[in-house]
């Protein structure tokens, strides 16, 4: 991994990013939301010092809350079905924090396996992520439970990562970051010598959660399908979704068609696991028909169905399911809770 | 871009209401190419669509031996079947597929196949039934239970007279009580019921089964109770799906995706699956 330093400060370098006619998002404030946007000035930007996370991730930008994947129409009554592409540009991801970035590696498996999705593939390869490394936690991060640190370079192209001075440090962590950062030696300089280590990281890494027992967690998982902690936990979802839509990891998709005069698409869109319809057959029959099932569905498939297939969890600790939850229902503490008395505290 | 999500245009080149409320399509597809290139197995399944509708997932229930067009059966009962239902010969609609696993028939050559078929659970069996009927020779006897609520509720009628005649196939039909009409010659009983009566010998069999998920439940009992092993026998599952592509992430059973891992299993998998179907 090459290391350069920047000569500019991170305002200074997202300005530099704009200049040079790259498409940047970052995040921004949009109705009182913390969210990531495409931006067209730097004035835009909140910076890294003023926040934890974004509101949702920033998987929208490889796998859209909606987008279509095949259109059609009708003429002259007759039905014609036409190549559908998407429209995708080369962009920039910048202010990501390790936690979201480490969810494409993860991701990048389901949408890969046996079929090859396209319009995910194709998003990947044309967006470029700089990931910046956390110097503060709230009470909802667990990322050091699943094999992520407050510094991780998993998933980024990019790290932007402070000396003890606090002067900024480019990972080029990717040949994708490697050729971002060719295009940018005017203010950035590979540097040789071992950047000194900024405590502050390590000061993050024991402000998170402490880490779960993945191992003694999947143990339980594997045995305990059938059993009355599914039933507390489904009294108090409301099945909502919350979690499943800011997820990083979450990837569950509807295909619907929409149609208006004789012109329709098919779009994917993003759908969740704990919703009573999402799994309802035709006859009536639901093999997932209440609220225990459906949330014992969400906790196996993060820490034991994914695992079991890819040899991956489908968690990277971003805490935003427990912040968002609306009866405080707390991902970490189940999983943590179960394994010791069967039911969380 | 090769677009996974890209349906291959199919003429209905004929059509057939099997019961006042189930309908077979035939369709070919559009493309001579893709017609000609097109080959499947029997127990795989696909996505067709209503366009401006959607999707809605149903068997291949021709048989692999009968090229150059497929057969779907359906019953109309959503917004997708419905739309399909008002459509015509002649008309287009859309197919992705073939997706999922298949009968394992090399593994059936040489014994006694036992089918067992509850309603419009039949469309998967009629595919395989075909298949084995065009290479009879490969096959010892071969028995056919078929079973349906009501006279009416019979799918494949036609197919049925021709099988009841084959002195080469041993065919029982049978309806629920109450189900049978004047003129109905079959037995009177529920399919696991007459499972019983007929007995078949586990011996160098193979049972094949799909029906409602209560049938099937009995029917894996009782064969289980007359000898059969869990690897003897086979079934098909069915879930909802969208993708059938394994990620749009509804159809699991445990870790097992229905679309890419099933629809076909043994009893012996389906025991080590989740009671989550």
């Amino acid at each position: 991994m090459k290391i350069y330093k920047l000569k500019t400060g991170y305002a200074e370098f997202v300005n530099v990013l704009l200049r040079k006619g790259k498409k940047v998002v970052a995040p921004t404030i949009y109705q009182n939301t913390l969210l990531f946007r495409e931006i067209n000035s730097v004035n835009e930007i909140v910076l890294p010092e003023n926040y934890i996370n974004t509101v949702r991730s920033a998987k929208e930008f490889m796998f859209p809350i909606t987008e279509p994947v095949v259109e059609f129409s009708y003429k002259n009554k007759e039905l014609q079905l036409d190549d559908y592409e998407p429209e995708v540009n080369e962009k920039v991801i910048i202010g990501l924090r390790p936690c979201d970035a480490a969810a494409f590696p993860v991701i990048d498996d389901i949408f890969n396996y046996e079929y090859k999705d396209a319009f995910y593939n194709k998003r990947r390869e044309e967006t470029i992520l700089i990931t910046i490394a956390c110097e503060n936690a709230d009470e909802s991060c667990f990322c050091t439970s699943v094999g992520i640190k407050p510094d991780s370079a998993q998933g980024s192209d990019i790290l932007l990562k402070k000396n003890t001075a606090g002067n900024y440090f480019a990972y080029a962590s990717s040949e994708k970051g490697e050729r971002l950062v060719n295009q940018f030696l005017d203010i950035l300089e590979e540097i040789i010598e071992l950047v000194d280590e900024n405590p502050v990281y390590k000061q993050t890494a024991e402000k998170v959660r402490t880490p779960l027992e993945l191992e003694k967690i999947k143990d339980w998982l594997d045995k305990n399908f059938d059993n009355p902690a599914w039933d507390e936990y489904g009294a108090r979802c409301l099945g909502c979704a919350s979690c499943a839509f800011l997820c990083p990891t979450c990837h569950c998709f509807d295909i619907v068609d929409e149609m208006k005069y004789n012109h329709g698409l098919r779009r994917k869109n993003w759908d969740a696991c704990q919703f009573p319809v999402f799994t309802l057959h035709s006859s009536g029959h639901n093999p997932r028909d209440v609220q225990n099932k459906r949330y014992r569905q969400r906790v196996m498939h993060k820490f034991k169905y994914y695992n079991d297939r890819f040899n991956k969890i489908l968690c990277t600790g971003c805490g935003r399911c427990i912040r968002a939850c609306p009866v405080n229902l707390d991902i970490y503490q189940v999983v943590s809770g179960i394994t010791q008395t069967g039911v969380s505290k | 871009m090769n677009n996974i999500y890209k349906p291959f245009l199919a003429k209905i080149e004929g059509l057939n209401w099997e019961t006042p409320d189930t309908k077979t399509f035939k369709l070919k597809f559009i493309d001579p190419e893709v017609s000609e290139k097109f080959s499947f197995r029997a127990g795989q399944f696909g996505e067709y669509s209503a366009f401006g509708e959607g999707e809605s997932t149903f068997c291949i229930s021709s048989s692999p031996t009968r090229t150059g067009y497929i057969e779907c059966s359906f019953k109309v009962v959503g917004k997708v079947t419905s739309s399909l239902n008002n459509k015509d010969v002649g008309d287009v609609i859309g197919f992705r597929g073939p997706y999922g696993n298949w009968f394992p028939i090399e593994d059936m050559f040489d014994k006694n196949l036992i089918f067992i078929g509850g309603g419009i659970g039949m469309a998967p069996l009629r595919s395989l039934i075909w298949n084995c009927l065009d290479l009879r020779d490969k096959f010892k006897d071969i028995t056919i239970l078929y079973g349906a609520r009501s006279v009416g509720d019979l799918c494949y009628k036609n197919e049925l007279k021709e099988w009841e005649s084959r002195s080469d196939v041993n065919f029982v039909k049978t309806v629920d009580p109450g189900g049978e009409d004047k003129t109905w010659n079959g037995k009177i009983g529920f399919v696991p019921t007459i499972l019983n009566e007929i007995s078949p010998l586990p011996d160098t069999a193979v049972a094949i089964t799909c029906g409602p998920p209560i049938m099937i439940k009995y029917v894996l009992q009782n064969l289980e109770n007359l000898g059969f092993k869990p690897n003897q026998i086979v079934t098909t599952l069915e879930n909802r799906m969208k993708c059938g592509l394994g990620k749009c992430g509804r159809c699991n059973v445990g870790h097992t995706y229905v679309c890419i891992d099933g629809p076909v299993f043994t009893a012996g998998q389906l025991a080590e699956l989740p009671d989550d179907f």
